[in-house]
């Protein structure tokens, strides 16, 4: 083991030069040990040129240990007040007072030191070396980030951080255990991106490695409790203010640190979310998990909501706002490092946006889902209570879902009946599939239970309108960011049909949605229908069409549209001088209408022999028409028998948003407001 | 008529009935349009309003002329009216100045900046309470979402989509020339820079 190089002699001093010594774990190259008996100046020294020593001290440079005092005695060397000098990466200067034993027969060499400063405090403890191995001992206090800077080396992710705090560490190293225990206070870090950073963290952690040999992978068991601070890991924010965490993992270590064997995780945090894993295989370099059992006993919400989920719907433009409540649980399988199946029991779960208008109260049930690469005959079936909700601020009841979930898609397995008011929107089949991608798709088709027209309006904000919305909304898909319809969507209101023709939507989920169509009306019942508006009774049916309607963000931009006595109608035509009036207000009337003076002002309605309006919008300008020409004008009335009254229109061109504000005018109060239109008695 | 002059007035009118109409992007038109929003989406700050403004009144006015590259026929100016609205642009605007309004202090701070494609990017995300982070990310896409939608919405109601990225280069020019003082921007070298 020493190979002896030679020796020299002085007046009581003796030197000893050793080119190397090896041991199992260390090695001393450039040795000189050197022995003063002067009583004037005792002293014992060893100096080497390298100590090499296990990770992550590995090489001391210059070491030198002199000692005052020594002593030799049955083979054993021992020194007091001894100063180690050293120079080290981990170190930087290696300065402390030490007590030495060299046994020289054993070749075991110890020292114990006090002061030792290291990481921006000092360390007290020990250290042995022998033929079997090594062990040492630390306790002291540390400065965090003095402690990344010493050990930054070693890993690229400490040297793209910086922190702050303290430790105290009490440590027992050998070559075929660890045990260590940090006490951390008031830790603070942060990655340069601000994407891993944590602030205030106080708590602990306990490490627990011991392996059979050189070689044998580590059993490790690490026990992390954190009591106060915050940290975020992106998208994950964990907030341990009156919330303390809890981690625990056990597992084995081989070369290079990479996990071998099963890794258990058993993760507290609160109330807030609890999970245990059983990692049958995983690497850290990359990051990946390839087989686990995942067992989440808790989610709470809305802390869960807020620290674990969160953060991952940041994009999704109708979720990001949610106020969550209720709880939920599940578990879920990863095999050759991809999710295979995922369950999750909701427990009285609610979400509302209230910018949104919607919410989903009362949900309860069993959301169960496979790989895409499950058999479809062997889907478990999914089933959700829902006791309630709002979509667009309209209420919807309590509806039951039954639903197989796939790969990126699922589908109704049962009609789902939606209450509204005192109807119901049936979803007779509804599939969807490029979940959570830009492919989403979704096909989709139902029918409509009269639903009660005046509770509807009030809850979308619109007038109020009597009557009842039924029909059926034909295969609706979307795909490639556009919703059409495979056919009419057909409703019934005011006594009459309505139908939907060639709806497209381009983007309905984005910020600008844009929507083709073409709109057709038949027989509606006029009584009803101005009942709603308030612009004064006219009885009769109407016809309308909207032909190219083009809406982007729900209003308007350009349609084709004509609305005109029904040619079918042989009901009663009546006109309530009111609506007189209010027709030439959307028109735009100045003058007084000549119906409040003279012999018309005694009559409170008139007979029409039709009545109509045409409006091509384009550039935000409405081309005017009425139901046929008039002298310079159109007729929008057009009277029948005596006192007749026609109502004819003379502008041809109209701002469409002025024209918006005089039929908003003239709704809200029934009167005449600007323009040039003329009513004329005959 | 001979075969030779029959070819001759084919080719006569061929020629001048080929028409090449260049119509360039009206950069000066779209500053203006590009303050306009920008003030009426930081409408409640004062500070570094008044040098843009003062730039804007030294720009050229007016609309450059469409140019016919080979001079063979008269070329058509097309118009561009960056002025216009339309529901889309008015709720964009009114969605991105709401927006502002939240983003404002992290402007201030440094966490976040303007960067060279008219958008906003984070600069120091650890200048951003830790609690606050994915609110802030979440503002962040939502407004670049809007300013993505409003550049090109106006250039598609200028009857010009392929204007869009000229647009927003235009935008980006003037956040940066009324950027607040003391606020950052990245340049085109990817660099950030304070004002």
């Amino acid at each position: 083991m020493a190979a002896l190089a030679g020796a020299a002699h002085a007046i009581g001093t003796v030197s000893l030069d050793v080119e190397q010594i090896n041991g199992r774990q260390f090695s001393l190259h450039g040795l000189v040990f050197s022995l003063s008996a002067d009583p004037a100046n005792p002293f014992a020294e060893l100096t080497a040129e390298r100590l090499t020593l296990p990770a992550p001290v590995n090489d001391v440079a210059n070491v030198s240990v002199r000692c005052a005092r020594w002593g030799l005695d049955a083979g054993v060397v021992q020194g007091r007040q001894c100063a180690l000098r050293g120079e080290n990466s981990l170190f930087v200067e290696l300065r402390a007072t030490v007590e030495l034993r060299y046994d020289i027969s054993g070749k075991a060499l110890s020292l114990e030191f006090d002061e030792l400063p290291f990481a921006g405090g000092t360390l007290a403890g020990s250290l042995s070396l022998d033929d079997t191995g090594w062990k040492a001992t630390a306790r002291g206090t540390l400065q965090a980030e003095a402690l990344r800077q010493a050990l930054a080396p070693l890993s690229p992710v400490l040297d793209s951080v910086e922190g702050n705090g303290e430790f105290d560490v009490d440590a027992t190293f050998s070559d075929r255990s660890v045990n260590a225990s940090l006490r951390a206070r008031d830790i603070a870090f942060a990655n340069e991106l601000g994407t891993a950073a944590a602030d205030a963290l106080s708590g602990s952690l306990s490490l627990d490695a011991k392996r059979s040999g050189e070689g044998a992978p580590w059993q490790l068991s690490a026990a992390l409790a954190v009591t106060q601070g915050e940290a975020f890991f992106e998208p994950v924010y964990l907030n341990f203010f009156n919330a303390p965490l809890t981690a625990r993992v056990d597992t084995a270590l081989g070369e290079d640190w990479q996990p071998v064997g099963k890794t258990t995780v058993a993760y507290r945090h609160e109330d807030t979310l609890h999970v245990e894993a059983d990692i049958a295989s995983m690497t850290t370099r990359p990051y990946r998990i390839e087989s686990a059992d995942i067992t989440m006993q808790r989610l709470q919400f809305p802390q869960g909501y807020l620290g674990y989920v969160r953060g991952f719907l940041v994009g999704m433009p109708l979720l990001n706002e949610l106020q969550t409540k209720g709880q939920a649980h599940g578990f879920a399988t990863i095999r050759n490092g991809l999710p295979q199946q995922v369950s999750l029991v909701l427990d009285n779960v609610g979400a509302d946006d209230p910018q949104a208008g919607f919410a989903v109260y009362d949900v309860a049930g069993q959301l169960q889902w496979r790989s895409g690469d499950t058999d479809p005959e062997t889907l478990p079936v999914s089933k959700l209570r829902i006791g309630g909700g709002f979509l667009a601020n309209v209420s919807i009841g309590e509806s039951i879902a039954r639903l197989v979930l796939h790969g990126s898609g699922g589908r109704l397995l049962e009609p789902l009946r939606l209450p509204i008011f005192s109807g119901a929107l049936q979803v007779n089949t509804f599939s969807v599939d490029g979940l959570g991608s830009d492919d989403l798709a979704f096909d989709f088709e139902a029918e409509l239970e009269p639903i009660g027209l005046r509770r509807l309006t009030t809850a979308l904000g619109w007038p109020v309108f009597p009557g009842q919305l039924s029909g059926s909304l034909p295969l609706l898909s979307y795909k490639n960011g556009q919703v059409t319809v495979g056919g009419t969507l057909e409703a019934r209101a005011f006594d009459g049909a309505i139908t939907l023709e060639d709806l497209r939507i381009e983007q309905p989920f984005g910020i600008v949605p844009e929507l083709d169509a073409t709109i057709r009306m038949r027989n509606l019942d006029l009584a009803l229908l101005t009942d709603v508006f308030t612009i004064g009774r006219i009885e009769g049916r109407l016809d309308g069409d909207i032909e190219d309607l083009k809406m982007i963000k729900g209003q308007p931009v350009a349609f084709d549209a004509r609305f005109y006595t029904s040619p079918s109608d042989t009901s009663r035509r009546r006109i309530s001088q009111r609506a007189v009036g209010s027709i030439s207000g959307i028109a735009g009337d100045s003058r007084t209408p000549a119906l409040s003076s003279g012999i018309m002002q005694f009559f409170s309605d008139f007979a029409y022999e039709s009545l109509g309006i045409n409006c091509r919008l384009e550039a935000d300008v409405c081309n005017m028409s009425g139901i046929q020409p008039a002298d310079r004008g159109y007729y929008l009335v057009k009277g029948r028998s005596l006192p007749r009254i026609d109502v004819i229109g003379f502008t041809s061109e109209v701002e469409w948003t002025r024209l918006v504000k005089q039929v908003q005018q003239a709704i809200a109060s029934g009167q005449v407001a600007t323009g040039a239109t003329n009513d004329t008695g005959q | 008529m001979t075969k030779a002059i029959r070819l001759l007035l084919i080719s006569a009118i061929a020629v001048s009935a080929c028409v090449t109409i260049n119509v360039y992007f009206p950069e000066a038109a779209a500053e203006e349009a590009a303050d306009r929003i920008i003030d009426e989406v930081r409408a409640d700050d004062d500070n570094g309003f008044s040098s843009g403004l003062l730039d804007v009144t030294n720009k050229l006015r007016g609309m450059m002329a469409s140019i016919a590259s080979l001079a063979i026929a008269p070329a058509h100016a097309q118009k561009a009216n960056f002025d216009a609205s339309s529901p889309a642009t008015r709720t964009l605007e009114a969605s991105l100045k709401k927006r502002f309004g939240q983003l404002r202090p992290y402007y201030a701070s440094g966490a976040i900046g303007l960067t060279a494609d008219g958008l906003i990017d984070f600069r120091d995300r650890n200048l951003i309470p830790l609690s606050e982070r994915n609110r802030v990310r979440q503002l962040v896409n939502d407004q670049n979402a809007d300013w993505q939608a409003l550049y090109a919405e106006i250039a598609r109601i200028n009857g010009h989509p392929e204007w869009t990225d000229s647009i927003r280069k235009v935008f980006a020019d003037r956040w940066i020339v009324k950027a607040q003082s003391g606020w950052y921007y990245r340049d085109g070298s990817g660099n950030w820079k304070q004002k």
